[in-house]
């Protein structure tokens, strides 16, 4: 089976003397080139005025769109790492892509598996009944925790919500939508 | 996504949610009961340990969620941006293009045709000037030119223009009729009268009325100019109303909503104003759909229109100031920009801000544009940074690339500008917003846009503002919906408006397709039929010269085998460039046809700009004169005997002329249905 060839990775074949490849180190490099890109286009789409830069304020979607699952408090750790003193109202891409590379290399924040989020629905749910209703979601997601506002909430209960009539969430299902994968 | 930021942590203390580091006291009637003999003698510990996994759990599904909703924000975005870089990639097109004729008519040029080409199309209908121009417009256009058929069944506008005509035009035009076109030339001779009395400044006051209302971007659309009324009420001496220029282009209704602002203007002239926009010039009308629109509309009376559209344009004032203290301009401002100076300038000379004719004397082939002093450049300046500028986050001054016009001004220049006139506020439009409007600048620049659905259905509301006497304006926002379509809901708006932009992109492909093949195969040596994902996202940036987050959208746009590699013919799947007249088309004209195809609109533009009388038809001469011109001009050589081949195929009569309107209606887009059905035809 042929194996597609990247541009990127051609073999020197023609040098004289003997290099000694080293197949590892060829491939980290190229998942480290790979990391790069991938952080840089994300980054652009907020670089609103290609000076490789973006507004603090939208670190938090940039993050996340690239699959991390941080918390707010986790997200505010990530800032301060990568934010400047003398313009903290934005972030420049350099450092950016040393803290996110040392992040994505390093695996932090995936988040838990699927179980994990389950069992998250069914310790609030002290009933035991399957499902959470609106109120309930209430008490907890906007007060406890790191909290919704009112728009956050709205959103949440509209794809939470098993249908428009009855206001109860079948949380097993609903997990399914809670951890869409963008396939990257 | 359509109201305010629902993520926001850095915003100022006010917006932030209060975030809770201590546990949360659990309510009593939650807590389990265990069965007596497992209670152990510590409830407190129980208790506590019961809500730390309660405080976790419910971190774990806000996080979750928040997750969730920030991929759909980068889905959003990456559709926004993909809809403004074809938009200012088509506008740079054009803008080069002019830049280029002018530079030809620097240049001391070889090729004759190229010349005459340039000149063609950039010389004005008039050889006359001043007082003979004036005479020869007046005859030309007159309304008497245009007789009344009796069997013409739309409004009849008698002078003097009253506020009944409004009305019945307003009704009219809702109903979708036709104004007569002697009726429309009556109507924009009159507002030509008016708008010559008018300074370059208008000069607005909210003494007598206590507010003004300045609606943005237009762009065609009766349908959110009925939203305004409806919801602002009609303009009148009490309600006055700013237009803050691109009244025309890109909708259908333009000349509807033009002669609707005209009659108001007409009738309450003190309480009517309206500022030139970068589209109200004959240039862009060319390619941006006003010339086409008037053309279907008013066929062959589509020129006399046209002439005096182009004259109208010039005398429109630039700008607006309103109580001294508010700035109202459609683009923006630079870093030269003085009132003073405005106010001296003719404006009337300026035609076509874009392309001033001042440059190109009617009676040279060749000119030198360092012969033009340079204070008469700087007057040329102050006007395009007016209606072209966007406003940008760092300080400073640039030529604006993007657009190819105007500048990017950062917050210093507007609080430079600003102390200089005793200004407290530039409000502008020009730049679609996602809410209808914008403030930047520390709050000091308000850009408002009143087209909604400008990209697609959902992609974006309107919205106009309110300007009370001292006080911040109160902007209100709207959408304009088709009374069928059901309320969607946020996830659906979003699907629908990328897809919308997705679409675009294929059809992109199909017309690159040779291009991209050809370096998909530099890659792919081996012809596995696959390469990096790495190298489809480069090659697809850089052969369609846009940068867009390909990573984040390929998953829409092309196939992955099971270990990540793009199988880069599947880029091509969906949809196939047709050329559909009776013309054999082979390999090598698959190509030619493509290249056509990407650079339709400029070829448009040039037909139409060759095509003095309107008739839709041009030599087969100059057709290929046009087609190879632009093949030099955008470093793309068409082929000029395949050129003169296709053209000679195409002139099926053999009478040496080509309906241009027929050959660009020819390219068609269209579905793969099935392969093996293609072949048959």
């Amino acid at each position: 089976m042929a194996t597609p060839t990247d541009a990127a990775s051609a073999a020197p074949e023609q040098e004289n003397r003997v290099t000694l490849r080293d197949p590892i180190r060829e491939s980290e490099e190229r998942a480290n080139q790979a990391r790069i890109k991938r952080l840089t286009e994300a980054f652009n789409v907020f670089d609103q005025e290609s000076n490789n830069t973006i507004p603090s304020s939208e670190l938090g979607t940039v993050v996340r769109s690239l699959g991390l699952v941080p918390t707010e408090g986790e997200l505010q750790d990530i800032l301060s790492e990568m934010s400047d003193d003398s313009n903290p109202e934005s972030i420049h891409l350099e450092r950016f892509l040393n803290v996110m590379n040392t992040i994505l290399k390093d695996r932090r924040y995936q988040g838990e598996p699927e179980s994990k989020i389950l069992r998250a629905f069914q310790v609030l749910d002290t009933q035991n009944n399957g499902y959470l209703t609106e109120d309930e979601f209430r008490n907890y997601l906007c007060k406890e925790g790191e909290p919704f506002n009112d728009e956050e909430f709205q959103d949440f209960m509209t794809i939470a919500l098993d249908d428009e009539t009855n206001h109860k969430c079948t949380y097993k299902d609903f997990v399914q939508h809670l951890i869409v994968e963008d396939n990257d | 996504m359509f109201s305010e930021r629902w993520f926001c942590f850095c915003c100022p203390q006010i917006h932030k949610p209060a975030r809770r580091q201590m546990v949360a006291p659990i309510d009593e009637a939650h807590a389990q009961s265990d069965p007596p003999h497992l209670q152990i003698n510590r409830p407190r510990f129980r208790e506590k340990k019961r809500s730390d996994l309660t405080l976790a759990s419910v971190i774990i599904i806000q996080k979750w969620f928040r997750r969730r909703q920030a991929l759909f924000e980068m889905r959003r975005k990456a559709a926004w941006t993909i809809y403004q870089h074809i938009e200012y990639s088509g506008e740079q097109d054009q803008l080069k293009l002019y830049n280029f004729f002018i530079e030809l008519m620097q240049a001391v040029s070889k090729n004759r045709r190229d010349v005459s080409v340039a000149t063609k199309v950039l010389r004005r209908s008039s050889s006359l000037s001043g007082l003979a121009e004036e005479l020869e417009l007046e005859q030309l256009t007159a309304a008497s030119t245009i007789s009344i058929e009796p069997t013409y069944q739309g409004p009849h506008i008698v002078l003097p223009i009253t506020k009944e005509h409004f009305e019945i035009l307003l009704l009219a035009f809702q109903r979708g009729e036709l104004l007569h076109p002697h009726y429309v030339l009556v109507i924009l001779h009159e507002l030509r009268r008016l708008l010559k009395t008018l300074p370059n400044v208008n000069v607005v006051s909210t003494h007598l009325t206590k507010f003004v209302t300045v609606v943005g971007d237009l762009h065609g659309s009766l349908a959110d100019l009925m939203i305004i009324f409806h919801k602002n009420g009609l303009p009148s001496n009490e309600n006055p109303y700013i237009f803050n220029g691109d009244i025309v282009d890109r909708g259908f209704q333009s000349i509807e909503i033009f002669l609707l602002i005209s009659v108001a203007l007409i009738v309450y002239p003190s309480n009517v104003y309206l500022n030139r926009g970068n589209h109200e010039d004959h240039v862009l009308n060319l390619r941006y759909g006003f010339m086409k629109e008037i053309i279907h509309k008013y066929k062959t009376n589509s020129s006399r229109l046209l002439r005096l559209f182009e004259n109208i344009y010039s005398w429109l004032p630039v700008a607006s100031v309103i109580d001294e203290h508010i700035f109202v301009v459609h683009g923006g401002i630079s870093n030269i920009t003085d009132l003073a100076t405005i106010n001296r300038i003719k404006r009337q000379k300026y035609l076509s801000v874009l392309s001033p004719t001042f440059i190109i004397p009617s009676d040279e082939d060749q000119f030198q544009i360092s012969n033009i002093p340079n204070d008469l450049l700087l007057e040329w300046r102050q006007i395009l940074d007016l209606l072209w500028s966007d406003p940008k986050q760092t300080d400073g001054c640039e030529p604006n690339t993007y657009r190819g016009g105007g500048c990017y001004w950062g917050p210093d220049v507007t609080k430079t500008i600003l102390e200089k006139h005793k200004w407290t506020l530039i409000i502008r439009s020009h730049e679609c917003k996602e809410e209808g409007f914008d403030y930047t600048h520390d709050n000091k620049v308000l850009t408002i846009f009143s087209a909604s659905n400008y990209y697609a259905v959902g992609s974006n509301r309107g919205a106009y503002a309110k300007v009370l006497t001292n006080q911040p304006p109160l902007v209100v926002q709207f959408i304009s919906t088709k009374a069928s379509q059901k309320s969607l809901t946020l996830w659906e708006r979003v699907s629908y408006v990328e897809e919308q932009a997705i679409k675009n992109l294929i059809e992109k492909f199909s017309v690159n397709k040779s291009c991209l093949m050809k370096e998909f195969l530099l890659v792919d040596k081996k012809k596995t039929g696959r390469i990096s994902v790495n190298n489809w996202c480069d090659i697809v940036s850089r052969v369609l010269d846009l940068k867009l987050p390909w990573r984040t959208l390929k998953t829409q746009l092309v196939e992955t085998d099971s270990q990540g590699w793009v199988l880069y013919e599947s880029t091509f799947r969906f949809k196939e460039l047709q050329f559909a007249l009776n013309v054999q088309i082979n390999a090598r004209r698959k190509s030619l046809c493509q290249c056509m195809y990407r650079n339709k609109d400029l070829l448009e533009t040039v037909f139409r700009a060759i095509d003095k009388d309107n008739s839709g038809v041009i030599s087969m001469q100059e057709f290929t004169d046009v087609c190879t011109f632009l093949g030099n001009h955008n470093g793309t050589k068409f082929d000029e005997k395949q050129i003169t081949d296709l053209a000679a195929s195409i002139d099926l009569d053999k009478n040496g002329v080509i309906d241009f309107n027929e050959f660009l209606e020819a390219f068609r887009i269209v579905d793969i249905v099935d392969p093996s059905m293609m072949e048959q035809s």
